[in-house]
């Protein structure tokens, strides 16, 4: 498969950022609306193709490391993709190619023509920020990378001002705490790097390991998890989230939640399990454990703050507050199974929750809007929409036959292994939580009879609505055939707890 | 080391939690901003410290071997930054003139009010 | 060539496509729904038939925890009794449906779709190799038979929708599916295997507290505290009461309790730890608890609930106590009970249908104006008491010859004093319906259509048949044992 590619095997990783890049650029030459979309596609297309062929490529030779320029590492710019970062880009590429597909009709509604301007530009830059960060082996280049992304993104939700000018206080929150975390970042590597004078990933980490100030470490870790912890919306630093999610076009909303996020977490697992030292593997002390109390918060809060809101797309974002709970917990718990289960997770949860609020994008193309009160007897208006939304609200609480079961299968088991059966308690009690407001859902869709007997059935866009069943669709085939996809996510698993231990 | 020799480290801290503070207690957005700069400004105050050495010249190369030289990676890496505040800065006031063109306002508090006016006819 | 029990699981599901394939012709959807309740009752019977198979695999998560099927006497009864009355139950529905609804009632399609899901859980339930793919049906089960239960949209309706899902999902997920990972990290295996599997991995302290969690994250079977999502489950139509909550969904709960006590925790383990002990003491309690409800309910089904509550916690009760004849007279009971509640819930709709009427009060001198449907009640009841010549003496036998041997006297007693207390609850209802006489302002009706009334007479005559004839069913349970 994919075996025309071979000759440019060597130059994957590169390729990965440089076909978004170039279609960046190039969008405002090719034109607006349809034609920008098109070349947008089809820059989606190649990235997720190229992404595709080296995550296969990895599987043979294992971790790929490419010396920009020629020059070797630690001295010049390393880009470093092992299986999990290729797990990860292949999803982002994937994702954003189908929402690509998906945008063509949600974008043309809501955001007005004259500015639609730049908008395939920008998107383009913010997927090239996100594939940067995964594939690049150099921790300053990841702040640049991060911040890329981060800035194509506030553009992108304030975006939303047409539909909601909430979005534009939504954005510029967003934006003042994501500077500040990104800041902490930067005082993190800036610490690593006054310790150990590099910036090379793997060269950090063995130099980190002949030893040197604990203090500064520490410090170090502490700016960086609470700078990724805002990046990644971990309770309690979550609150600009919720309203970013909701108030953006719902193109962008499903765009973020399937990889913004996601790429955030994977930053936390690449920074604490590759870059500093672990005790055979494990976080110790207050690391893990501040790490699993705001995941508890994160399952908790997010769940049950998710059956109160007023609207669809509040619901989903507080929705992912709390999967973003459950990733972390593997992530912070440390053990293999339950690390398994993260990983799992991240490319479940994405696109589960991207096909979600792809979902809630068509109820907005049709209905203006998706508070509660409009979405009575939905199930009868737009069937194929409230199925796709039940199926993946099934996926969200970890029903047997959808993907989620799959990956809180193998957290839970991490969880009781690691002698953790109280935190494995949570998460089901998350799971039962999480049963209430897609109930809450299902009820007004299907219990509540349509205020207005005219309106049924509303017509559905099928440019929008098969990619949404695309995505849901393959998160149902996961949950019931996902051996080659658990045994990926085992390897990766391995490698990172193995490079630790 | 003296307290005084520490002088560079205390002046970044200081710097950070003024603009730190602009960020939290201000209530319009520009001065918001602003503070954000001058967080960020007293990070590449602390990279631009790290790289620095007592005496020694600007890294570039002189005849003299025996010439010292400040870092120079760190004030590669905060050319960089200072690009990336910019670009916030950019976008940053960008999105402020959108919400003074759909509010009418830059202060954080009326913006909010606003929110919630528009909201409470509606429930 | 698809393994039978496949089969036996596509075909239900084919039967859930065909009634949004079909929506524009009734007639044709009718008939191919029946068709399809009589190909599988045939798949299994070939089943039975061909006795033990092989193992087959649907789909695998890693390659020792997969999704498998794997047939076994236990899930032979269990799928032969489904997939019996589901044919019974849809020749009822029709006649129901129609009576109540009108011919096109609204979310026609759903009900028909939902009810033959249902089936595909039971099915799945029954045939399941290990305790994923028993979970992977179990909630299929409860969410199939939500649109079931929340059928009239009504707020109470709605209400009952939310304590049934509720009860159910909280419990599974709570406790049902945290003893399953807990069993998986302590074994390293979910295969059921006979005689259990988890002699020699686990503390006896660990054992007792995986009994707890399984059974009572197995809400289905109602045990107390967690029974009040079944008499809230009346508000659905009839035909669902009948087949569903009081043959497939809480035969599934029963079963369940059944197969882990004699497939994963294992008679021995069963009989030694005190958590079996404590559920055991539940499910007496739960048995007179409810039989003592059931005395005060004067809704017909609700009464009727009550009384599968209690008629499942027999079921519990001998799962737990574990001795072989307690065993097979639990395994027994999920048929014979079966075949008598039916047909009492049958003739409850069909006075409902024929009349509107839902109150026992209102029943004086009914069976002067439904004889037939009456006489099948009267035939239900008595086989439900466990009165000979009825099926349902056989296990209520065999549980007491039980709990003889494993010296409870105490569970005997329940046995004993919750029989009395049936009497007391559903003897009146006949006596009423053929002795009292009727009020005079009584508006005049006949009997239910025949639609209605074939299917409680073959289940009536069932229940008679297997008292003389118990053949299969009491073959299977004996080799459950």
């Amino acid at each position: 498969m994919l075996s025309f590619l071979s000759p440019w095997a060597p130059h994957f990783p590169i390729l990965l950022v440089l076909l978004p890049l170039l279609g960046a650029v190039l969008s405002p030459l090719i034109g607006r609306g349809d034609r920008g979309w098109a070349w947008a596609v089809m820059t989606m297309g190649a990235t997720t193709v190229v992404a595709m062929a080296l995550l296969l490529r990895i599987r043979e030779v294992g971790a790929v490391s490419y010396p920009l320029g020629g020059w070797q590492a630690p001295f010049g710019i390393e880009l470093y993709v092992d299986l999990l970062s290729a797990m990860i880009a292949l999803v982002v590429a994937a994702v954003g190619w189908v929402v690509t597909i998906y945008a063509r009709a949600s974008i043309r509604v809501e955001i007005p023509g004259d500015r639609l301007g730049a908008f395939w530009a920008v998107w383009l830059l913010a997927i090239t920020g996100l594939l940067g960060i995964l594939i690049s082996g150099d921790a300053f280049n990841v702040y640049v990378l991060l911040e890329i992304s981060s800035l194509t993104i506030y553009g992108l939700i304030a975006m939303g001002r047409s539909r909601d000018r909430k979005a534009l206080v939504s954005a510029f929150n967003y934006l003042i705490l994501g500077s500040i975390g990104a800041a902490f970042i930067l005082i993190a590597i800036g610490l690593l790097y006054a310790q150990t004078g590099t910036l090379n990933m793997a060269d950090l980490r063995s130099r980190l390991l002949e030893g040197g100030s604990e203090a500064t470490v520490n410090t170090a870790r502490a700016f960086l998890l609470a700078g990724l912890g805002l990046k990644m919306a971990l309770f309690p630093l979550h609150f600009w989230m919720p309203a970013a999610y909701s108030t953006a076009p719902s193109a962008v909303a499903g765009l973020l939640s399937a990889t913004a996020t996601k790429v955030g977490i994977y930053m936390a697992m690449r920074f604490l399990y590759s870059v500093f030292p672990t005790d055979q593997g494990a976080l110790t002390g207050a690391n893990a454990w501040v790490l699993c109390a705001c995941a508890g918060g994160a399952i908790l809060f997010g769940s049950a703050s998710a059956a109160r809101q007023p609207s669809l797309s509040l619901l989903l974002a507080y929705s992912s507050v709390a999967q973003v709970g459950y990733i972390v917990l593997g992530l912070a718990v440390g053990q293999i199974d339950a690390m398994t289960g993260s990983i799992l997770h991240i490319v479940f949860h994405a696109l589960m929750k991207g096909g979600l609020f792809l979902c809630a994008g068509i109820i907005i193309y049709r209905l203006g809007g998706n508070e509660f009160h409009r979405l009575a007897g939905l199930g009868r208006r737009m069937p194929w929409t409230s199925a796709a939304i039940v199926v993946g609200g099934l996926g969200m609480i970890g029903i047997p036959g959808t993907a989620g079961f799959i990956s809180k299968l193998h957290l839970l088991k991490g969880l009781f292994v690691a002698g953790q059966p109280l935190l494995a308690m949570l998460v089901l009690v998350g799971s039962v939580l999480a049963a209430v407001y897609t109930w809450r859902f299902v009820e007004v869709a299907y219990l509540k009879p349509v205020a207005d007997e005219d309106s049924v059935p509303v017509d559905e866009p099928p440019g929008m609505l098969w990619p949404v069943w695309l995505l849901i669709g393959s998160s149902v085939l996961f949950g019931l055939h996902p051996a080659p996809v658990v045994k990926l996510a085992t390897e990766a698993a391995q490698a990172l707890l193995g490079a630790a231990g | 080391m003296s307290i005084l020799g520490l002088f560079n480290h205390w002046a970044f801290v200081i710097i950070m939690m003024l603009g730190l503070y602009a960020i939290i207690a201000r209530n319009n957005m520009i001065k918001k901003i602003l503070g954000l700069a001058l967080f960020q400004t007293g990070i590449f105050l602390m990279y631009i410290t790290l790289g620095f050495k007592e005496g020694a010249a600007s890294p570039i190369l002189q005849h003299d071997p025996s010439t010292s030289y400040t870092n120079p990676l760190p004030q590669v890496l905060i050319l960089t930054a200072i690009v990336v505040s910019l670009s916030t800065m950019a976008v940053a006031l960008a999105i402020v003139i959108g919400i003074r063109e759909e509010y009418d306002s830059i202060e954080a508090d009326e913006v909010a009010h606003l929110d919630r006016q528009q909201r409470e006819p509606g429930c | 060539m698809i393994p039978l029990e496949v089969l036996a699981l596509i075909l239900p599901a084919v039967g859930a496509l065909l009634p949004w394939l079909f929506r524009r012709d009734p007639k044709l959807q009718a008939a191919s729904t029946l068709i399809i309740t009589v190909l599988l009752l045939i798949t299994v019977i070939q089943l039975v038939l061909a006795g033990e198979t092989s193992r087959i695999t649907l789909g695998s998560i890693t390659p020792t925890l997969e999704f498998a099927l794997q047939v076994d006497s236990l899930g032979l009864l269990f799928a032969l009794v489904a997939s019996g009355l589901w044919i019974l139950n849809s020749i009822y529905s029709l006649g129901y449906m129609h009576g109540v609804y009108g011919p096109r009632f609204e979310g026609e399609q759903r009900y028909w779709s939902c009810f033959s899901l249902a089936i595909v859980a039971a099915i799945g339930i029954a045939f399941s190799a290990n305790l994923l793919t028993l979970f992977l049906f179990y909630e299929l089960m409860t969410f199939s038979t939500w649109p079931l239960v929340t059928h009239s949209r009504s707020d109470e309706a709605k209400r009952s929708g939310r304590i049934y899902l509720g009860i159910l999902l909280g419990s599974s997920t709570l406790f049902l599916l945290s003893a399953i990972i807990w069993t998986w990290v302590l074994t390293g295996t979910l295969e059921f295997e006979a005689g259990g599997f988890l002699a020699g991995s686990a503390t006896s302290g660990q054992v007792s507290i995986l009994i707890l969690l399984f059974c009572f994250g197995s809400a289905k079977c109602a045990i107390f505290p967690l029974h009040q999502w079944l008499p809230n489950a009346m508000v659905a139509p009839t035909p669902v009461s009948a087949l569903l909550h009081a043959v497939a969904v809480v035969k599934a709960g029963v079963f369940t309790v059944l197969k882990i006590s004699t497939s994963v925790i294992g008679a021995d383990l069963m009989m030694s730890s005190w958590g079996a002990e404590v559920v055991a003491w539940t499910a007496a309690a739960t048995i007179l608890f409810a039989s003592l409800v059931a005395l005060t309910r004067q809704q017909l089904k609700a009464r009727l609930a009550y009384s599968t509550i209690g008629q499942l916690n027999y079921i519990v009760l001998g799962a737990v106590v574990a001795f072989p004849a307690a065993i097979e007279g639990a395994a027994l009971h999920i048929a014979m009970h079966a075949f008598g509640k039916i047909t009492l819930f049958f003739a409850a709709g069909a006075i409902f249908v024929a009349s509107g009427k839902t109150r026992i009060d209102q029943l004086a001198g009914i069976g002067k104006r439904m004889p037939w449907t009456m006489s099948a009640f009267l035939i239900g009841t008595l086989s439900v008491l466990g009165l000979p010549p009825l099926c349902g003496m056989w296990s209520k036998w065999l549980l007491a010859e039980g709990m003889i041997a494993a010296h409870q006297w105490a569970f005997l007693g329940a046995l004993i004093v919750s029989s009395l207390l049936s009497i007391a609850y559903l003897i009146p209802i006949s006596v009423q319906a053929f002795f009292a006489s009727e009020p005079d302002d009584a508006s005049p009706h006949g009997e239910a259509p025949w639609a209605c009334r074939i299917p409680l007479l073959i289940s009536a005559a069932a229940c008679l048949l297997l008292f003389w004839w118990p053949g299969i069913f009491a073959q299977l349970a004996g080799m459950v044992r």
